[in-house]
């Protein structure tokens, strides 16, 4: 009896059972795996990991570490980015669609890289250093937030774009009309009004510095961080996987905590729409001294990416990086000599890339439907689930991978789909959120009038839906193959000798100082990407970001 | 075909949209369901389209009980409030589709889209995508797509609210037409009374999700039988008031300004009764008598100038202004506004309303 209830609500929500199941093994079970390790000691439970890390001044220091950079990098990137979302959407700024272009950049290129242009730039044995003489040390804090300060910038920028289009211009101009000075206008009428989204793109700052590793790892020196501890427990001589779980944990708390905050505080779940539709600017008049300082700053940070991104190209381009500055076209040929045989790698991060693009849209987009039109207890309870990886950091999430998936019912590490899957679940956020952006534009009544001619439910998910939404299922299968082209923080455990990935590769590379290799597939690999996302965009006749 | 809902109820929450509705559409008539937002009629409608399902009672369409069948098995067609129209499909396939997903031949498809759009005026516009329409073109693409599968009864929620008032008052020209021409069952819903009025065979006004009143539209307007139709249909004043005398034609009522003489309507008026009065700003004089039969003392609070009549808002003392309309005014009659006046009601304009 009970038996056949639950055997005829199973069959009603076929749908939602699959999903669930989905988010269950491949998010929660992971997540819980890295807790209940955390928690063993010899087989027991218990809270001496725990002990161990707070009594332990050097552990402290690495949280406090984590914090000291990601507090800074927030509020910097979170004001570039709104001053380059603002200028770029608002005001008439000379060469704004250049600026944009440029600071949008550090989304499509390896997390690591940015780190890596400035040493080459002006660390310790830097281009400019070593010119000027000079004896300054970017490695470290100073680095870091330097680093992340820039690459996060597109990720405000993504955030705001859509805000301050909406936000009325004529609102500014009742206010300018009412007597408000410009200064008070843009205080108490903008910002006002841009307030929910500000504090949700800091939060997503926040999150993505103490997710970082890539940066950290490369920039860092001394200065440890968290991200940058799992990876080194993880990888290093003796592998501590179960401390692994406890820094994992202790990372994950503060950011689930502030996921949790950012729901209630906020409420609206905008996270970076990647749905690359641009409505119509409208621009306003602005005096010279308001343009002016916000034109250089644009300016510097633009001149700062193209230094660094600069940087690394003509590194590849000279004979001994750093050392001798002739001119030779050599080191490409000879990367694909070399023992980094590139087109395997090639070949694994495309083939790793695009399943994990197939299944996080598949997946991303059901749960976008059953969340908006079910409109139903279950449906939000996926949608919910489905955000969480949004405050993983990567490093964590490879960790509950390797401890979740290597023995046991579902034992897939070795394999190369347990990466595609693996990406594919820790970007399904951005998935969700382009799904669920564009079938809120699809009004319901088009599926109701389909009906209502006599169309099936089938019927009018292939009539009507698949057509419309078109534009989310490209945005979304874009955004996660760049990323899985680009990504290292959670795949570089799951990587094995037979099926490596490009990106990993090159950061071992660069780790190891192979310059004369690195600096090539660096450029080779961006290279790559740019014409992959291009090329995508070009054959899906979407707009995308404008790159 | 004949449609009838028999104690329709639906609820949301603790909300009942739709309470215990009882009502019958003839078969080839417009009906119209009319009332404020809120008042249950779209719901109504959705329970007959099949997109809600009725907590209570059952929906006819001919002589069969629908309430299980699917929106897509109702020989049922949905003019939407958005209209719905499928903007990745040209006009032609907009017009076409229920016939396609009917699986009807090509040719039957090609001459009826076609005649359909002939019909709504859009003959020429069929390759077109629907974001080159204008909004009374896109209207018309809706009506033809749901009416080209010939459906037994086609429902339209709203559909001009959408469009400026000069267009909706030629699209319910079109529709209305349309109708007469097709003799096809429509069921209306709208809010706007005037546009209930020009449209319908049969009005049913709803409050609250429950049913008024129902005629057709010169009985609604002229002999409202409650307090919620007479205030909501045309412009109207309504004020309580009791049965002071009974006579054989007259009956006299005692109202706050003081007490009228009024047309004997009914046989069931005892003295002592309580009554709402409705009366049309129209049926009024001003009078220079200061005393006299259905003479009442005001003063002028704003006056309005409308082109072919002026509105006075006068103050009898009184909670609620009194509305009087003068047709045709002279420029020199104009009273002004602070100014004492007379106005006379005559007998045979009042109508009682039981309350």
């Amino acid at each position: 009896m009970v038996f056949n209830q639950f055997y005829r609500y199973i069959r009603r929500n076929t749908l939602n059972v699959i999903l669930l199941f989905l988010l269950v093994t491949f998010i929660l079970y992971p997540m819980l795996t890295v807790f209940r390790k955390s928690f063993m000691v010899d087989g027991v439970f218990s809270v001496a990991n725990y002990v161990k890390f707070f009594l332990n001044f050097r552990y402290v220091r690495i949280l406090l570490n984590t914090f000291a950079v990601a507090v800074p990098v927030t509020v910097i990137s979170t004001l570039f980015g709104f001053v380059l979302a603002y200028s770029a959407v608002r005001l008439k700024i000379p060469g704004s669609g250049l600026f944009r272009r440029l600071a949008l950049f550090p989304l499509i290129i390896p997390p690591f890289l940015a780190a890596f242009g400035l040493s080459l730039f002006i660390g310790r044995n830097g281009f400019l250093t070593r010119l000027l003489n000079l004896s300054w040390n970017v490695h470290g804090w100073l680095g870091i937030v330097i680093v992340q300060s820039i690459v996060f910038i597109p990720y405000v920028y993504l955030t705001l774009e859509g805000s301050v289009q909406s936000l009325d211009p004529t609102m500014e101009e009742v206010s300018r009309d009412l007597g408000a000075q410009e200064f008070y206008t843009f205080r108490r009428v903008t910002m006002a009004l841009l307030t929910p989204s500000l504090l949700n793109s800091a939060l997503l700052v926040f999150i993505l510095s103490m997710a970082d590793f890539g940066t950290p790892m490369l920039i860092g020196g001394r200065f440890r961080v968290l991200s940058v501890s799992i990876y080194v427990a993880m990888v290093g001589a003796l592998s501590r996987v179960g401390w692994a779980a406890v820094m994992g944990s202790v990372l994950l708390l503060p950011l689930l905590g502030v996921l949790i905050i950012r729901d209630r505080l906020i409420g609206e779940k905008s996270y970076i729409t990647v749905s690359g539709s641009r409505a119509a600017t409208s621009y306003r008049e602005t005096s010279w001294y308001i343009k002016l300082p916000i034109t250089l700053l644009l300016g510097v940070v633009s001149l700062l990416i193209l230094l660094i991104m600069g940087t690394v190209v003509v590194m590849s381009l000279v004979k001994v990086p750093l050392v001798n500055y002739t001119f030779t076209f050599q080191n490409y040929p000879e990367l694909f000599q070399s023992f980094v045989s590139v087109p395997t790698l090639l070949k694994n991060s495309i083939q790793m890339s695009a399943v994990a693009a197939l299944i996080g849209t598949v997946v991303g987009l059901a749960i976008a439907y059953v969340s908006v039109r079910h409109e139903s207890k279950i449906g939000n309870f996926l949608e919910y689930i489905a955000l969480v990886p949004f405050a993983i950091p990567g490093t964590v999430f490879g960790v509950g991978y390797i401890l979740a998936f290597s023995t046991g019912w579902i034992a897939l590490t070795g394999t190369w789909y347990i990466l595609a899957i693996n990406v594919a679940f820790h970007n399904l956020p951005v998935a969700v959120m382009a799904g669920k952006n564009q079938l809120q534009q699809i009004d319901k009544e088009m599926e109701e009038a389909a009906r209502d001619l006599g169309a099936s439910g089938l019927r009018v998910f292939k009539d009507i839906l698949a057509p419309l939404w078109r534009p989310a299922f490209y945005a979304s299968g874009i955004y996660v193959l760049v990323t899985g082209m680009r990504t290292i923080s959670a795949v570089i455990f799951l990587v094995t000798p037979q099926f490596n990935i490009l990106a990993v590769k090159l950061l071992d590379l660069l780790e190891r100082l192979h310059l004369d290799l690195g600096t090539p597939l660096a450029v080779v690999l961006v290279a790559i990407v740019l014409l992959i996302q291009t090329l995508l965009y070009q054959l899906s006749g979407e707009k995308g970001l404008g790159l | 075909m004949k449609v009838e809902i028999r104690n329709l109820t639906k609820h949301f929450g603790d909300l009942i949209a739709v309470d215990s509705v009882s009502l019958t559409f003839e078969d080839g008539k417009l009906t119209t369901l009319l009332g404020p937002s809120g008042c249950g009629k779209t719901s109504t409608l959705r329970c007959i389209s099949g997109f809600y399902e009725p907590d209570e009672g059952e929906v006819y369409l001919g002589d069969s009980v629908v309430n299980q069948v699917p929106p897509h098995r109702r020989n049922v067609a949905t003019v939407f409030q958005n209209l719905g129209i499928f903007p990745h499909m040209t006009v032609f396939e907009n017009v076409a589709y229920g016939l396609r997903v009917k699986k009807r031949p090509k040719s039957e498809i090609q001459d009826r889209a076609n005649e359909l759009l002939r019909m709504v005026g859009l003959g020429d516009l069929g390759e077109r995508y629907p974001k080159q329409l204008s909004g009374g073109q896109q209207q018309r693409v809706a009506l033809a797509r749901s009416l080209v599968v010939e459906p037994g009864v086609l429902l339209l929620d709203e559909p001009l609210s959408d469009l400026d008032a000069k267009l909706r008052v030629e699209m319910r020209k079109e529709i209305r037409k349309l109708q007469l021409e097709l003799k096809t069952t429509m069921i209306y819903v709208t809010h706007d009374q005037e546009e209930a009025m020009a449209i319908s065979d049969y009005l049913a006004v709803m409050n609250e999700g429950k049913i008024k009143q129902v005629g057709n539209p010169a009985e609604i307007y002229r002999r409202p039988d409650n307090e919620f139709t007479a205030r909501f249909i045309g412009k109207a004043n309504y004020v309580n008031g009791q049965i002071l005398a009974v006579e054989e034609e007259q009956v006299s009522i005692d109202l706050p300004f003081g007490s009228i003489l009024a047309k004997r309507t009914s046989d069931d008026i005892q003295t002592g009764d309580e009554v709402g009065i409705m009366f049309r700003p129209t049926e009024f004089s001003i009078t220079d008598e200061k005393e006299g039969v259905n003479v009442i003392a005001g003063t002028l609070i704003t006056s309005m100038f409308l082109g072919s009549l002026i509105r006075y808002e006068v103050d009898v003392g009184m909670e609620d202004n009194i509305m009087v309309d003068v047709p045709e005014p002279e420029a020199d009659t104009l009273l002004t506004e602070g100014q004492e006046l007379f106005l006379r009601i005559l007998p045979d304009s009042i109508y009682l309303i039981p309350v």
